[in-house]
């Protein structure tokens, strides 16, 4: 599967039109300029109609960070993904420690080791007070590349809560804004989390993150859309096993693939290129 | 001699640690001003407690003030006799260099903060502005903390930032390119960066690196700064208070010259730099009215705001002012005979009564108090002399 400027292009007007499909009827998504008509158009959203999450990362640890990411996604309700998908699955990625903000903000997940954290999907105009503590993560190097490693994503646990009411996942019938939510206390139960549908074996994919033209920060955000977005698509599951691959750029790269991060190239801003990739599932090895 | 503590009371340890100025310029009636107040501070505090006033200029002179002009100014103006320069052609060539958009590679500052890690180096425009600084320091009475002597913090910038994370009090982004910041955030203080990307640190960072190591020392400290830095001393204040330090904060308002309260970068010393006043007034007062009315008009007459402006006219009647206070209150030939009279009762009594909830002395309230009159002769006699003098 050759990852040609045209499949490129489906899939960008694709994940459009999946998320915004009023957009997809008033714009010509089959061109360039259209696409990035649209993406325009959203960028410069009305912050009172905007929905976004606030990823806040201590320390980066790539594999744990990919690992906790599916775990905050997985973990979202229908209610919540809906809204945060017609923003584009917009978050804000900021630095910060979250051992010194559980205690004044509310969290819909904090990695076991503090070192990140997620708000629920909000508006913008909530988020404000945690926005203006901290600022926005920045990680201009370059993603280092590695040797391939496999990871296997966590169970999620039916209850969140894990941190002894600190944080709590929002039932699914309410989207509250995440500073006017009660902290919860302990012992007072938790949300259920809806863990998501398993209807086969867990499987095995590769991961490809492209280090060429990007920094870390950039690499943060890439991968966030396409993990996040592979988990409401289904395809991403608990006990699932992601080899992660670093290559310069997805050129040569086995085939095929089920997501794609898409956008444009750093070198010609008429042209599109893919910063990350999942494949199909891969047989066992 | 100070008044005994007490019997079987170890007497206070004290710290001040007031801000530091770049010595760059001229020092400006805002500076002035936070010099008298802790020079009042220190001096009156010294009769009851232990103190030890702390303002290391070798710290600071790795910041982007300091260091940054250093660099500028061999660049741009090669080997020049700086000794010969008065402090305000130095300031001249200061404002010069804040005006300019700078666009130094990082490297170009390397050389600069080895020298002064390594071997303490000052470049010698600073040299001399410290130099000059002395002169004035002595003319006005001010206890000199060491302008001129090598000072270096007690700890690296390394050695800081660790301690600064056992406090949970930094984030450090540096694996990745990114900056360290000084995390208050527990206390919802927003993050403050204090080493840039390319990891220059700036005079947080600075006074981190001295004030982490040395505080624990002391039973308080005492942080003086103009009111410009309050949100940075918050944070100071949070840091040592985290390490079990019980720590003040005086914020001094600036003087505003001319109608505006004007950083020094913009220049507009004009005619009251520290040196012009004490031309301007020299020859007519003898040395310890000018010292007294200089504390007097600065500290009583300004107040700790910032609202009220700097007057030639009004700076004169309190020298004047102070002229007579000496008249009616002379200062004994020799002080020591006061002393040893006073001790135990005098001045030490008299200073603790505006000491409040905090073992330093407030110096509004004893400036003001000695001008309400109030207390006993010998004791302001001996106030005078130790402190205002």
């Amino acid at each position: 599967m050759r990852l040609t400027q045209e499949l490129l292009h489906r899939h960008a007007a694709e994940r459009i039109r999946s998320f915004r499909p009023d957009l997809a009827e008033r714009l010509d998504l089959s061109t360039t300029a259209g696409l990035l008509a649209a993406h325009a158009e959203v960028g410069a959203a009305a912050e009172e109609t905007e929905t976004v999450v606030l990823s806040v990362i201590r320390r980066f640890d790539l594999h744990s960070w990919i690992r906790d990411t599916y775990a905050f996604a997985a973990g979202l309700t229908p209610v919540c993904v809906a809204e945060w998908r017609r923003s584009f699955t917009r978050t804000i990625f900021l630095a910060g420690n979250p051992e010194n903000l559980t205690h004044r903000f509310t969290f819909e997940y904090v990695s076991d080791d503090r070192s990140s954290a997620w708000t629920a999907p909000a508006g913008m105009r909530v988020t404000t007070p945690l926005r203006r503590l901290l600022k926005l993560f920045a990680g201009p190097q370059r993603l280092s590349a590695r040797p391939p490693l496999t990871l296997e994503l966590p169970e999620i646990t039916g209850r969140r809560g894990r941190l002894g009411g600190r944080w709590r996942a929002r039932p699914a019938h309410e989207v509250q804004p995440a500073h006017e939510a009660r902290l919860a206390h302990e012992g007072q139960p938790a949300h259920e989390v809806q863990p998501p549908r398993r209807v086969a074996p867990p499987t095995r994919r590769e991961l490809y993150i492209a280090t060429a033209g990007t920094s870390v920060a950039d690499s943060v955000v890439h991968l966030h859309h396409l993990l996040a977005e592979a988990v409401f698509d289904g395809l991403l599951g608990p006990g699932d096993r992601l080899t992660v691959r670093h290559v310069p750029r997805l050129v040569g790269v086995p085939g095929p693939f089920d997501a794609l991060r898409i956008g444009v190239d750093e070198c010609d801003p008429n042209r599109l290129r893919a910063y990350a990739g999942l494949t199909k599932e891969m047989d066992h090895d | 001699m100070p008044a005994p503590a007490p019997s079987g009371a170890r007497r206070p340890r004290i710290l001040l640690a007031p801000v530091t100025v770049t010595p760059t310029k001229p020092l400006t009636p805002s500076h002035l001003k936070g010099l008298f107040w802790t020079d009042v501070m220190f001096r009156a505090t010294a009769l009851l407690a232990d103190v030890s006033y702390r303002c290391s200029h070798t710290t600071y002179h790795g910041c982007e003030q300091t260091a940054g002009f250093w660099e500028y100014l061999d660049r741009t103006q090669g080997d020049i006799d700086y000794s010969t320069y008065t402090e305000e052609q130095i300031g001249e060539l200061y404002v010069r260099y804040r005006a300019v958009d700078q666009d130094v590679p990082v490297d170009a500052y390397g050389p600069y903060l080895d020298a002064i890690e390594q071997h303490g180096w000052v470049h010698p425009a600073s040299a001399r502005v410290l130099e000059l600084w002395s002169a004035h320091y002595a003319r006005l009475g001010l206890h000199d903390p060491g302008l001129c002597e090598h000072q270096p913090p007690g700890s690296t910038l390394e050695e800081m930032i660790e301690r600064l994370g056992r406090l949970g009090m930094c984030l450090d982004l540096r694996e990745h390119g990114g900056p360290v910041f000084l995390d208050g955030t527990r206390a919802g203080i927003p993050l403050r960066q204090i080493v840039g990307a390319d990891g220059r640190a700036n005079y947080v960072a600075c006074a981190l690196r001295e004030l982490l190591p040395l505080a624990p020392e002391y039973d308080e400290v005492v942080l003086l700064y103009d009111r410009g830095l309050e949100g940075d001393y918050l944070l100071l204040q949070r840091v040592l208070t985290r390490l079990g330090v019980q720590t003040h904060r005086v914020g001094i308002g600036r003087v505003p010259v001319n109608g505006r309260i004007a950083s020094a970068r913009h220049g507009g010393w004009h005619d009251c730099s520290a040196g012009a006043l004490l031309a301007a007034a020299g020859g007519q007062h003898d040395e310890p009215a000018l010292r007294l009315g200089m504390r007097l008009y600065f500290i009583a007459l300004l107040g700790p705001g910032d609202h009220q402006p700097f007057r030639h006219d009004l700076l004169h009647k309190w020298l004047r002012r102070a002229d007579r206070l000496l008249a009616d209150r002379p200062l004994a030939e020799h002080p020591q005979a006061d002393r040893a009279a006073a001790c135990g009762t005098g001045a030490p009594g008299l200073v603790a009564r505006h000491r409040g909830d905090h073992c330093y002395v407030d110096p509004y309230r004893l400036a003001t108090g000695l001008l309400a009159g109030r207390h006993p002769g010998g004791a302001e006699r001996e106030l005078l002399a130790e402190v205002f003098t």
